[in-house]
């Protein structure tokens, strides 16, 4: 205790003068001096070395900016009708930058209750770097919307942003083809295609979408405005205003893309329908069946929905168009044109059908056991007679087969204006090799004569080989897009140039026996379902075997009028059994309705 | 002695520092209210409590620290009374009851608590002649009550501080530094450990490297220092045993009870970091420059992107517009009335004086540096207000009375004779 006694004075001396006090009070000291250095340290630090980008960053933190969205452009079929275009829909965006963190928290779980969403995949968006406001919320509904402008005032920094959404009328009825749109990925992100696009965009997803994004885009304009510190001051506005996108006016007829999907639906398989102009490659019809809705993944899908249709044993996906299966007896066309080219094949040359045929020792069966007795080419293309193609693929070998299919473009991409599509698989000596480490056997080329064993092509192939026929020997691009326009009277035609390509070293005259059988097909042959009254048509019908145990895949391919060619069509049925009993009457539907209309 | 003026009145030092502090608290509040929000209110409000403190600061240097001694049991016993309150009947702001209502009038009893401590401390810390065990619970349990009632609250924060308050008192006594070191090192460490894990660990390596090198050295050359060779061993076991424990012991904790501790230490269920606030405040303190944007015309403060501006942020607003020029002068008038009073307290009669003065200058460096040190993003977010400057009566009040009875010390070193005596 402070002893009262004694000078005050000279007890404050002797208590703090010893050495070890006079040391702990020099420590405090020295502390007071090194936090307040510090301090002062990094108040310097912050506004003389980084005062320019912070006050940059203040600046920034002044202009508030509004994207001003460009609509993207609709698409259109040949005559004019939408296949895609916008429709309004609702976004949230969040702006945190004058709220504290309480505030932030208890936007997010109020905003998470009336979404029904949980809370953390809102907060998850927040990026405390960059000083924006961020994306929410995509796509509310009605109900939603009204919900949160009801609590608006519970909701502070939480914005509306009204955007547009992709329409699609024909719904899922072209869907693989057209493609939908989907929230940009972060691997697109890093694409140099998209280095102009942000997190939380929409872009397209597969289909024309995809492929003509750049064109259907846009480039979205901007309101800023900076803001002034002065109330009574107007800020300063700047607007950059959108430019919408192109439109695209595609080669498809709607009326008819409607027609087939219908008709395919009807016949309760998977399957595929290619309606093409032989002469020029325009595509008139797409059809992939079954199909999804592109407008669910605007809403974003949720996990079920996507799982439903995963597992969905159609794979609803697939676009069966571009896609690869054994052809069957239309690979016929193929063998034909090889024997004529290789002189072992002629029109006056005649077969003995006697229902099959043995070759190194293996028995092969034509579809028919009875035989059809003494036939020329025309009969074996008109009754697709196996054993002519056996005879000739025996004599010839694979390797002519093999160039004829190449020249009318099987085993290569169409080169159709879609991100993707399938080669198929035109078989060799060397391809079985490197493929399944196996030598050719003569079986082999029997086989692949009448399009089966390892042959295989997708129907859009399938429908370019059949142009090539319907035109006498010229091989078309197919395309989809006719033009794209952006401003009034400037439009541009991607796929004019595209020019029918004249296959080398086949003569007019092999192509006019091809012609002949095909057109007896339909007169008096397998493709007797395909027949239009008053209309030349022709047209081969393909049966393919699969895997054992499954209906066989079922095709036709054709073209009319025969005379002048106007469509190329190929039918395609996964698992349809028969080409001539499911594929052919399809197909004679199809051309029905096709010059009923015209007429 | 100096002239009379200022051994009569307060002295012109004092009076300089407190209307300059004060005069930059108008300006900032003037500012992030008035101008921002177009108000008056906050302002009138805000002069009030300077007032209202001014005259406290005036009382309480008159009065005198030896006058006001002798109310201090009753002053603990208030305080306890008040906390007891606050935990039982105050109301549940933001998951922490820290407040009481009264009429018209709200206040923290924690900040009655930091000048109370100070003085039952000093009292109690110089009125110790031995150190026996049984006065080190004693003194153990004078700040641990209210610590643990603050605690309760809950409130991490105002205890660590007022912790901090005991512990710079305990470092100006006689008490024994080993002892002191012993239970002050643990505390760096566990900071050590937080901040930078590996930091932690080089440290321990390195203590235990030189220990050796010393102990080895120390026996060849015959030194004797065998009480330091134990007490650094002491040292480093505890500090690495502080640590393995904690760890082990949270790692068999359940889920749901590391949980509660969590909500426990930050009842703001507020997992968002440092966040947009202190972001935002950088911005602002930085876009100040040398010059700083002008009064009343910085943008991140008149357009509002910085939260609670007027109170804990309220040094943000100021860098930004008066920058560097003007927020380091605000420092360095923080520096002066720090070393201000320590110089006072250096020059102490009698053992009170200097713990007071050393309990008044650890209390303002502590929240400068929690309070800056966020503001300038170097320190998580605690609602520490900047003293003297922020908006806030409580807070005003208590620290214009910490500083009165630091200038009632310097008139008693000046003019013993003019202060009132002990008993009346």
């Amino acid at each position: 205790m402070f002893d009262q006694t004694r000078d005050p004075l000279l007890s404050g001396l002797e208590t703090h003068r010893s050495s070890r006090l006079q040391f702990r009070i020099v420590t405090l000291a020295l502390a007071a001096a090194l936090i307040m250095a510090m301090l002062i340290v990094r108040l310097f630090f912050l506004q003389v070395v980084q005062g320019e980008s912070l006050r940059e960053q203040a600046h920034g933190n002044r202009l508030r900016s509004t994207p001003l969205l460009a609509p993207r452009g609709n698409i259109y079929d040949q005559t004019g009708k939408v296949l895609a275009s916008n429709q309004e829909s609702h976004a949230l965006f969040f702006d945190p930058r004058r709220l504290s963190n309480p505030q932030i928290y208890q936007t997010l779980q109020t905003l998470a209750q009336y979404l029904e969403t949980d809370f953390e995949s809102l907060r998850d968006r927040l990026d405390f770097e960059a000083l924006q406001p961020v994306y929410l919320y995509h796509d509310l509904s009605p109900e939603k919307l009204a919900l949160i402008l009801e609590h608006r005032e519970r909701l502070p920094g939480i914005t509306i942003s009204t955007n547009l959404e992709r329409h699609y009328p024909a719904r899922e009825k072209m869907t693989h083809f057209l493609g939908h749109m989907g929230q940009i990925s972060s691997k697109e992100l890093k694409d140099p295609t998209y280095r102009h696009y942000f997190a939380g965009t929409m872009i397209g997803k597969g289909g024309l979408e995809r492929n003509y994004e750049l064109f259907l885009k846009g480039a979205d304009g901007k309101n800023q405005e900076e803001i002034a510190l002065d109330k009574n001051l107007d800020s300063k506005r700047i607007t950059v205003p959108p430019i919408p996108g192109h439109r695209l006016q595609l080669t498809i007829d709607l009326g008819l893309q409607n027609f087939c999907y219908q008709q395919l639906k009807q016949s309760g398989v998977a399957g595929s329908i290619v309606i093409m102009d032989p002469k020029n490659g325009e595509v008139r019809a797409l059809v992939s069946y079954p199909a999804y809705d592109p407008q669910l993944f605007n809403q974003g899908l949720s996990q079920k929905q996507w799982q439903d249709l995963q597992n969905d044993r159609l794979h609803p996906f697939l676009d069966r168009s571009t896609n690869s299966y054994a052809p069957g007896s239309i690979f016929k066309v193929i063998t034909t044109l090889a024997g004529l080219g290789t002189g072992k094949l002629s029109p006056e040359r005649r077969f003995s059908s006697r229902g099959s045929l043995r070759v190194a020792g293996h028995l092969f069966n034509d579809w028919n056991r009875a035989g059809f007795g003494n036939v020329d080419i025309y009969d074996a293309l008109a009754f697709s007679i196996d054993t002519v193609f056996y005879e000739l693929s025996q004599e010839m070998g694979i390797e002519p087969i093999r160039d004829y299919a190449l020249a009318l473009g099987l085993g290569q991409k169409t080169g159709i204006d879609l991100p993707q599509e399938g080669v198929g698989i035109v078989p060799d000596r060397e391809w079985k090799k490197k493929n399944l480490g196996q030598d050719w056997q003569p079986g082999d080329s029997v086989n692949a004569s009448i399009g089966q064993g390892y042959v295989q092509m997708t129907p859009l192939q399938a429908t370019r080989m059949i142009s090539a026929v319907a035109n006498g020997g010229y091989l078309v691009t197919p395309h989809l897009v006719q033009s794209i326009s952006g401003q009034p009277g400037l439009s541009l035609h991607p796929n004019a140039q595209l020019k029918a390509q004249k296959i080398p070293n086949i003569p007019h005259e092999h192509w006019q026996v091809v012609q002949q059988g095909l057109e007896e097909a339909v007169s008096r042959g397998t493709v007797k379902g395909m027949q239009v009254p008053g209309v030349r048509v022709a047209g081969k019908t393909g049966t393919a075997e699969t895997i054992p145990g499954q209906p066989n895949h079922a095709w036709i391919v054709g073209y009319a009028p025969v005379e002048n060619p106007q469509y190329a069509i190929t039918v395609f049925l996964e698992h349809g059994k028969s080409g001539g009993g499911k594929a052919a009457p399809l197909g004679g539907r199809i051309l029905n309705y096709l010059f009923k209309r015209s007429s | 002695m100096e002239s009379r003026q200022s051994s009569q009145g307060i002295s012109r030092l004092s009076l300089f520092l407190l209307v300059a502090l004060l005069a930059y608290s108008c300006l900032g509040v003037w500012s992030t209210s008035v101008v921002q929000e177009g108000s008056y209110g906050l302002f009138y409000k805000h002069l009030f409590s300077i007032g209202l403190g001014f005259a406290v600061f005036v009382t309480f240097s008159l009065v005198g620290y030896r006058l006001l001694q002798s109310w201090a049991p009753f002053l603990y016993g208030l305080l306890l009374v008040l906390l007891l309150w606050v935990l039982i009947m105050g109301p549940s702001v933001a998951g922490s009851r820290r407040w009481i209502f009264l009429g018209g009038f709200s206040f923290q009893p924690s900040e009655f608590a930091k000048m109370v401590l100070t003085m039952t401390l000093s009292i109690h810390l110089s009125r110790i002649s031995r150190w026996t065990p049984g006065q080190i619970i004693l003194l153990l349990v004078h700040i641990g009550l209210p610590c643990l009632l603050v605690l309760r609250e809950p409130d991490l924060g105002m205890t660590l501080v007022l912790i901090g308050l005991f512990f710079s008192m305990l470092l100006v006594s006689p008490f024994s530094s080993w002892i002191l070191g012993l239970s002050l090192s643990p505390l760096i460490s566990i900071g050590l450990y937080f901040w930078n894990e590996s930091l932690w660990r080089l440290h321990l390596i390195g203590a235990a490297v030189a220990l050796l090198v010393l102990a080895v050295v120390g026996y060849l050359r015959q030194w004797g220092i065998r009480g330091l060779l134990v007490f650094g061993t002491l040292l480093l076991t505890i500090n690495g045993s502080v640590i393995a424990a904690g760890t082990m012991l949270w790692s068999n904790l359940k889920p749901y009870q590391q949980e509660r501790i969590l909500t426990f230490i930050s009842p703001n269920p507020d997992t968002l970091s440092s966040g947009y606030q202190v972001q935002q405040s950088k911005i602002a303190v930085g876009a100040g420059g040398w010059t700083g944007q002008g009064l009343f015309q910085g943008s991140q403060t008149q357009l509002g992107f910085v939260p609670e501006q007027h109170t804990d942020f309220i040094f943000s607003a100021l860098a930004e517009e008066t920058g560097f020029l003007g927020a380091g002068f605000l420092l360095l008038l923080f520096t002066c009335l720090v070393f201000r009073i320590l110089w006072i307290g250096f020059q102490a009669q009698e053992d009170q004086q200097l713990y007071i003065c050393t309990g008044v200058a650890s209390l303002l460096l502590m929240q400068l540096l929690i309070n800056l040190g966020m503001n300038m993003d170097m320190m998580p977010v605690t609602g520490v207000p900047l003293p003297l400057i922020s908006y806030g009566g409580t807070a005003m009040l208590f620290q214009m009375s910490l500083l009165g009875l630091v200038e009632s010390v310097y008139r008693q070193q000046k003019r013993p004779d003019l202060s009132p005596e002990l008993n009346w």
